[in-house]
């Protein structure tokens, strides 16, 4: 019986990491499928890899901005990093955080803070920050989640 | 010499700063349907918000003609009639008291004024460049 329970125990704590890792991982890939999206200039893709407030709140202009001007920032996710240094990652539960590391075409030190939801087993993009360094020595050392200004 | 008038090209200058770090972004929000705002803390760390997401950036180099120690700077932007951006902004020192003004700008002007020689030339903002000054201020209103 304790043998039986030790594997059951195993298998479930197996499976979990097995989960995290897959959805942890899957935080970085989203990114760099998202700014392929961007390059590509799909944007009905890109507004699909965003998160469903986001998605809602596009629905709701009934066009009359188009993706690149009702997402300043999310139409330019392309422009910050050409050259990436490192990224960090971390989730709990169904909220991610990612952070990427690198300069911009003009070698200038640049980070992305994403703050990343869980929808049906799938990373969407919820908030972003753009962080423009005074030099590399400020770069993240961890996953930063993205602070949300207040009042707006 | 907090006097409105440097209060104003304070805020051009804020501006002008975000522009030169992400012209594509700045453009777009300062253009867009919508309120935005700038806030900006005592270590000189501006943030630009709006439309789902921050553009964080230093901005001592556009702090430096107010004569004072910034505690913390907030200014919330509105839309106003036809290219007009509407503004209250409220800035505290250290030590100091604080200031409070509202006013309003064309963005087109701002834009078109930060898209020339004149603001590429006045990038180096820590050397004053009188004749920029005094463009931002004809933009920004007295």
């Amino acid at each position: 019986m304790k043998a039986l329970l030790f594997i059951v125990a195993s298998v479930f704590l197996l499976s979990c990491t097995t989960f995290e890792e897959k959805q942890s991982a899957s935080l970085y890939k989203s990114y760099k499928l998202y700014v392929d999206t961007l390059i590509a200039e799909d944007y009905e893709s890109a507004v699909a890899m965003l998160a469903l407030h986001n998605r809602n709140q596009f629905s709701l202009s009934n066009n009359s901005e188009n993706f690149n001007d009702f997402f300043p920032f999310f139409s330019s996710v392309d422009t910050v990093i050409a050259n990436e240094v490192n990224h960090y990652q971390y989730n709990f539960g169904l909220k991610g955080c990612l952070t990427v590391n690198g300069f911009n075409s003009v070698n200038e030190p640049t980070s992305l803070n994403f703050e990343l939801l869980n929808e049906n087993n799938e990373w969407k993009f919820s908030y972003v920050q753009m962080i423009y360094h005074e030099s590399e020595n400020e770069f993240p050392a961890s996953a930063k989640c993205p602070p949300r200004p207040q009042g707006l | 010499m907090r006097n409105q008038t440097e209060i104003k090209i304070t805020i051009a200058k804020l501006l002008e700063v975000a522009y030169s770090k992400n012209k594509g972004i700045t453009k777009k929000i300062i253009r867009k349907k919508g309120n935005f705002k700038l806030t900006v803390d005592e270590q000189g760390r501006a943030s630009l918000s709006g439309g789902i997401g921050t553009l964080t950036f230093k901005a001592d180099s556009a702090l430096e003609g107010l004569g004072a120690r910034v505690k913390n700077i907030s200014i919330s932007f509105s839309k106003g009639n036809g290219s007009d951006i509407e503004y209250t902004a409220s800035f505290s020192f250290i030590g100091v008291a604080a200031v409070s003004i509202a006013g309003k700008f064309n963005v087109e002007d701002l834009i078109f004024l930060c898209s020339g020689l004149l603001c590429a030339a006045a990038r180096d903002l820590k050397g004053r460049h009188k004749a920029y000054d005094m463009q931002l201020q004809r933009v920004m209103g007295r």
